[in-house]
């Protein structure tokens, strides 16, 4: 019997992904439960699992196409049975593959609802996981550019730098087309004579180039100024391009305002030792830090706060992201609801997600609906840095590293462990006053702990 | 009736020596060259032989003492409009061609002032516009050359003619029956002279020929032979006159002639001849072709002993200025040259030939 | 302009050259009487009699020897060996003897000789009478090749190899002698060492020669009308001496070399072309340079493996799309 394999809506929110790689081949045998193939959504890389039992008899999705949610992209069946020729359309359009509306229309029962901003932004965490298998990085083998003796010469002749092509011939060998294709798209730049000469000699790309004389034409100083095309090329790994447009959108769109505040950690550095001394849970400062915030927001409420365009949504629970780190790229898994748990939870939870991250096992919901990222850069010796905010969420808290540093006491000097931060605010949504009473209340906490603990 | 007194019998015996004597005098100058010849031979080999063991002469060389006569009597057969073509072991053919001491051993020693600019040395020696169509490195390789000039004689109907030596060596390679086969069966003017020194290179020819005779096998191709003495210079210009005479007229066809002779030396210089008794070797020393034939002049009152150590002494200066020659007086070729004369017409450039 | 067939065309030249210079004559096997195996020499032996058109014995080494022998005591002969397999055994001849004498002997002499013989597959007679064996003889200093492919070259290659004064190996094909082209009466001469391009184009050169030549420009002529490519087709006409010029300003053109042979691919005659396109025109290719040539196998005698083992039209247009990137 013939059943259908379909793109799997493996998040609120996905309405595509893209193909990543098939596990099974067409002919192989497959099992309930069986990995046919993973894809890449926006935000990560995720699984599918069969639901039928026989054998993968056509795959219809190849690799590295984008499906939307819904569509066949495979058929299992007995090995010998035919395929009917209309199997693959598409389904007619239902009400589920209508665009999710925006945030407004259900405020109640979804704590973690899908984020705001009907603006083209995608829901809360900006980033994807790192694909596991992942597409290769480089387009050629990364020591050698492959180019023919003809195409050399032409390039040389035309003033073009080799590093400006991109091969079209077998081994990605450069050859004499591109060069002639290039120069035809180059036709249409204004360049100076000088320029041209210096773009060769530096191997900068023209037509990567932004004139900055008149009618875009570019000038010397333009080509002086930029990068050379030279170095290792990668493509763009799906979480790659979402940090770099997410990010960008953030720092461009979002105003941001910085405080900075040295928070005294005399007080918590012995208070989480004997903490992990006598439980058997490892509360990290991270943990202690997600209390003192969920402190924080009770007593300043208008920091859980998101930009819905024409007003503002002033949310009741607090989630909050946790930075961790990933080869090549990063991803922020959310804690839920840290207003309701304790520390250990919070531990245990916090715990979870990060190795989850780490092996690339998050669910979209698990980096969803978060109000605040906490970023610890401390591990890395950074005393402070300045960090840029998720978007959807109205505030990031940017830690440094704990340090014994000199302060003055009561007029006499001591030793005293300190730790700066530095809250990112997005100020359509906060303001600094806010913001400071915010960390003031962070700051109290840590030199009171205890209070972290009812 | 007169009575024929002593006196006039002395003065008919004084007559006819007086006529007798301008012929007597052309055979003494004809026979000195004969014995001039093969003593220049000699003297050449030896030289030959001894410069290689000093090293100075490089490469190969195949010595043709002891086989003079062969060369010197079938040469004294033709004239200068006939051709020859020689061996690997040919230094005695050339000098019985008329070749010049001091341009072979330039030759031999590689230098450009030799017969063939110091290209071909010791086994490629020629003198085409003499006549001598060359020796040949390739043992039966020169039989169908002189065959195919054979065919040029006679198309030419001039009654030139052709002298083919080889060895017995030669005479079981393919190329001697193809080419007798041919000239047996067109009539060509050659006289295939076989040299027969019963050794190939150190296999005798008892081991390597199903004939003991070499000669035996020209009714297999159409033409009369004859077995000869080759330490005999007259003997063999005897057999090869009669040759040739044949050869020159029309359709007078082939010859073959087996000269029976003997090499002194080794094939070559690093042979030590193990394959040869001391015996077998005095054997043939004793019969000495220029030891003979001095030994006939004397008879003869040809020549006096005296006259023939005065022509040994010529030939030994001429030997000795044709080392002084070769040796100190004559230049290696530039390597410049290198590329000279491989085709007619046309030099070699690094992208190919271009036509002068 | 009349329209002969290449056998009629060798005929004529051999004819015109024997009345031109009395020392020119002819030898080989069945050339005479027979007419030639192939017809080449067909009614000269009428013509000219058998003191110049000579019936030999079967005797390849005594026929390429007597022609070397015969050049070097003053005539012009022009010998044939059958089929091409067979100079195996006139090699010595050929190759120590006639190639080298002039070289050898200081350059003071001339071995003005042609020896003219057949090869190439396509009959189905198998391994030793179907080789194209030019390669070979490349490889020998002082000796010339030359291949024609068309009744105009033969006639004109043929009359100046005779003309030359080098040793000319003349490299008929088994498969073109019943051939016709345009052959003008008026007397011409087609020099040695000029290729001929037989086809003007921009995509790809395509360099070839005897039957190679005609099938590759069949070939180029089927690759423009079913898929838009324009090749230059060179027909060499000569290996030796090679017209590689022609080649180079070809490539420096197109930028993509193929060549096509029939001899086996193994140690090929068109490695030499491909060694000096690298040499002098490197920086022009833009492809690796191919060749087309036969399977490395002693020629098969059944008709579907001779085919399989020799370049066809479709073989060579299908390598020709590969260098072209299609």
């Amino acid at each position: 019997m013939i059943s259908k394999v379909t793109m799997p809506k493996l998040g609120q929110t996905m309405e595509k992904a893209v193909v990543e790689k098939w596990v099974k081949s067409e002919g192989d045998e497959v099992a309930k439960g069986d990995i046919l193939l993973e894809i890449t959504t926006d935000k990560a890389t995720l699984e599918v699992e069969s639901y039928h039992e026989g054998t993968l008899l056509k795959i219809f999705a190849e690799e590295g196409t984008e499906v939307p949610v819904n569509h066949v992209i495979a058929v299992v069946g007995d090995p010998g049975e035919e395929i009917p020729d209309d199997i693959a359309a598409p389904p007619p359009a239902s009400a589920e593959e209508a665009p999710k509306p925006s945030a407004p229309a259900r405020p109640a029962p979804a704590p973690s609802a899908a984020a705001p901003a009907p603006s083209a932004t995608p829901t809360a965490a900006p980033v994807a996981v790192a694909a596991a298998p992942a597409p290769p990085d480089v387009v050629a083998p990364p020591e050698r550019v492959f180019s023919s003796p003809r195409a050399r010469r032409r390039a040389k002749e035309e003033k073009i730098a080799l590093d400006c092509l991109v091969g079209s011939g077998p081994n990605g060998r450069i050859i004499e087309r591109d060069v002639t294709a290039y120069l035809e798209r180059l036709d249409a730049v204004q360049v100076t004579p000088t320029a041209r000469v210096i773009a060769f000699q530096r191997g900068v790309d023209l037509l990567k180039t932004k004139g900055s004389g008149p009618n875009g034409r570019i000038v010397k100083d333009d080509v002086a100024d930029a990068v050379p095309a030279r170095g290792l090329r990668e493509q763009l790994t799906p979480m790659r391009r979402v940090i770099a447009d997410r990010l960008t959108h953030s720092f461009r769109d979002i105003p941001h305002f910085y405080l900075m505040m040295d928070m005294d950690m005399a007080a918590v550095v012995p208070f989480r030792k004997t903490l992990n001394d006598e439980g058997d849970v490892r509360v990290s400062f991270n943990d202690i830090l997600m209390r003192a915030c969920a402190l924080a927001y009770e007593d300043v409420p208008e920091m859980n706060a998101a930009w819905l365009g024409d007003s503002i949504l002033i949310r009741p629970d607090v989630n909050i992201g946790l930075a961790v780190s990933l080869d090549k790229g990063l991803i922020v898994p959310v804690v839920k609801d840290v207003q309701t748990k304790t520390l250990q939870q919070l531990a245990l939870e916090s715990a979870d997600l990060v190795q989850r991250a780490r092996s690339k096992q998050l669910t979209p919901d698990d980096y969803e609906g978060g109000c605040l990222t906490l970023s610890n850069l401390g591990m890395f010796d950074v005393d402070a840095f300045v960090p840029i905010i998720n978007p959807g969420e109205a505030a990031i808290l940017g830690v440094g590293r704990i340090t014994e540093k000199a302060i003055v006491v009561d007029g006499m000097i001591a030793i005293k462990p300190m730790m700066t931060v530095t809250l990112s605010g997005d100020h359509r949504v906060i303001d600094g006053a806010q913001a400071a009473a915010f960390l003031k209340k962070i700051k109290d906490v840590l030199v009171e702990p205890d209070v972290l603990l009812e | 009736m007169a009575k024929k007194t002593k006196k006039s019998k002395k003065m008919k015996k004084k007559k006819a020596a007086a006529k007798a004597a301008p012929k007597k005098c052309a055979l003494v100058a004809e026979y000195r060259g004969y014995l001039m010849r093969m003593m220049q031979i000699r003297a050449f080999e030896e030289k030959v032989f001894e410069l290689l063991s000093r090293d100075l002469l490089k490469g190969a060389s195949h010595v043709y003492a002891g086989q003079e006569a062969v060369a010197v009597g079938a040469c004294a057969a033709i004239g200068p409009e006939d051709f020859i073509t020689s061996t690997h072991r040919g230094h005695g053919h050339c000098v019985a061609r008329g070749g010049e001491l001091h341009l072979m051993l330039a030759e031999l020693c590689g230098k450009e002032t030799g017969y063939c600019r110091g290209r071909g040395g010791s086994m490629h020696i020629a003198d085409v516009n003499a006549g001598n169509l060359g020796a040949t490195g390739i043992v039966g390789g020169n039989i169908p050359v002189g065959t195919g000039a054979g065919i040029a004689c006679k198309m030419r109907k001039q009654g030139q003619v052709v002298l083919c030596f080889f060895g017995d060596g030669a005479s079981n390679n393919g190329t001697f029956h193809e080419s007798l086969n041919m000239a047996g069966v067109w009539k060509l003017p050659v006289v295939y002279i076989c040299e027969n020194n019963l050794y190939g290179m150190s296999v005798s020819v008892d081991r390597a020929c199903a004939v003991k005779d070499i000669a035996v096998r020209a009714p297999g191709y159409d033409m009369p032979s004859e077995i000869v003495d080759g330490m005999k210079v007259l003997d063999v210009k005897a057999a090869v006159e009669k040759a040739v005479a044949r050869a020159r007229k029309a359709d007078g066809g082939p010859t073959l002639i087996e000269c029976k002779t003997y090499r002194y030396r080794g094939h070559s210089r690093s042979d030590p001849r193990a394959y040869r008794t001391k015996k077998e070797e005095a054997y043939w020393q004793d019969r000495c072709p220029i030891k003979q034939f001095s030994a006939l002049l004397q008879k003869k009152k040809l020549m006096t002993a005296g006259e023939i150590k005065a022509a040994q002494a010529e030939v030994d200066r001429e030997m000795a200025e044709a080392e002084d020659f070769a040796l100190n007086q004559s230049p290696y070729p530039s390597p410049d040259a290198l590329f000279e004369d491989v085709y007619c017409g046309y030099i070699q450039t690094d992208k190919g030939l271009a036509k002068v | 302009m009349p329209e002969i067939e290449y056998r009629q065309a060798i005929q004529d030249a051999l004819r015109e050259e024997m009345k031109r210079d009395e020392r020119v004559f002819l030898m080989g096997e069945d050339i005479a009487i027979y007419g030639g195996a192939y017809g080449a020499t067909r009614g000269l032996y009428e013509e000219f009699g058998e003191e110049r058109v000579r019936d030999t014995a079967i005797s390849e080494a005594a026929i390429a020897g007597g022609a070397v022998g015969a050049a070097m005591a003053g005539m012009r002969p022009v010998a044939e060996i059958m089929y091409m397999d067979f100079l195996t055994i006139a090699m010595d001849q050929l190759a120590n003897q006639g190639a080298k004498n002039r070289y050898m002997f200081g350059g003071k002499t001339t071995v003005p000789m042609v020896l003219r013989t057949e090869g190439g597959a396509g009959r189905c007679i198998a391994a030793q009478h179907s080789q194209s064996l030019e390669a070979w003889f490349l490889h020998v200093p002082g000796l010339f090749v030359v291949c024609p492919a068309t009744p105009y070259d033969v006639k004109g290659l043929l009359k100046a190899s005779i003309r030359d004064d080098n040793p000319v190996l003349f490299i008929e094909h088994k498969l073109i002698y019943g051939d016709t082209g345009e052959v003008p009466d008026e007397e011409y001469l087609v020099p040695l060492g000029e290729a001929a391009v037989t086809r003007a184009g921009t995509d790809v050169t395509v360099v070839s020669y005897s039957r190679m030549a005609n099938r590759s420009l069949e070939a180029c002529t089927k690759l423009a009308e079913e898929d838009g490519i324009e090749a230059e087709v060179i027909d060499l006409r000569c290996l030796k001496p090679m017209d590689i010029d022609r080649v180079l300003d070809s490539v420096r053109k197109t930028g993509r070399l193929a060549l096509v042979s029939e001899g086996c691919k193994n140690g090929n005659a068109v490695n030499e072309i491909a060694m000096r396109v690298n040499e002098f025109a490197f920086d022009y290719l833009d492809a690796p340079i191919k060749r087309i040539c036969a399977a490395d196998v002693p020629i098969p005698m059944s008709p579907t493996l001779e085919d399989a083992t020799v370049p066809n039209v479709d073989r060579i247009c299908a390598e020709i799309k590969e260098v072209v990137g299609q």
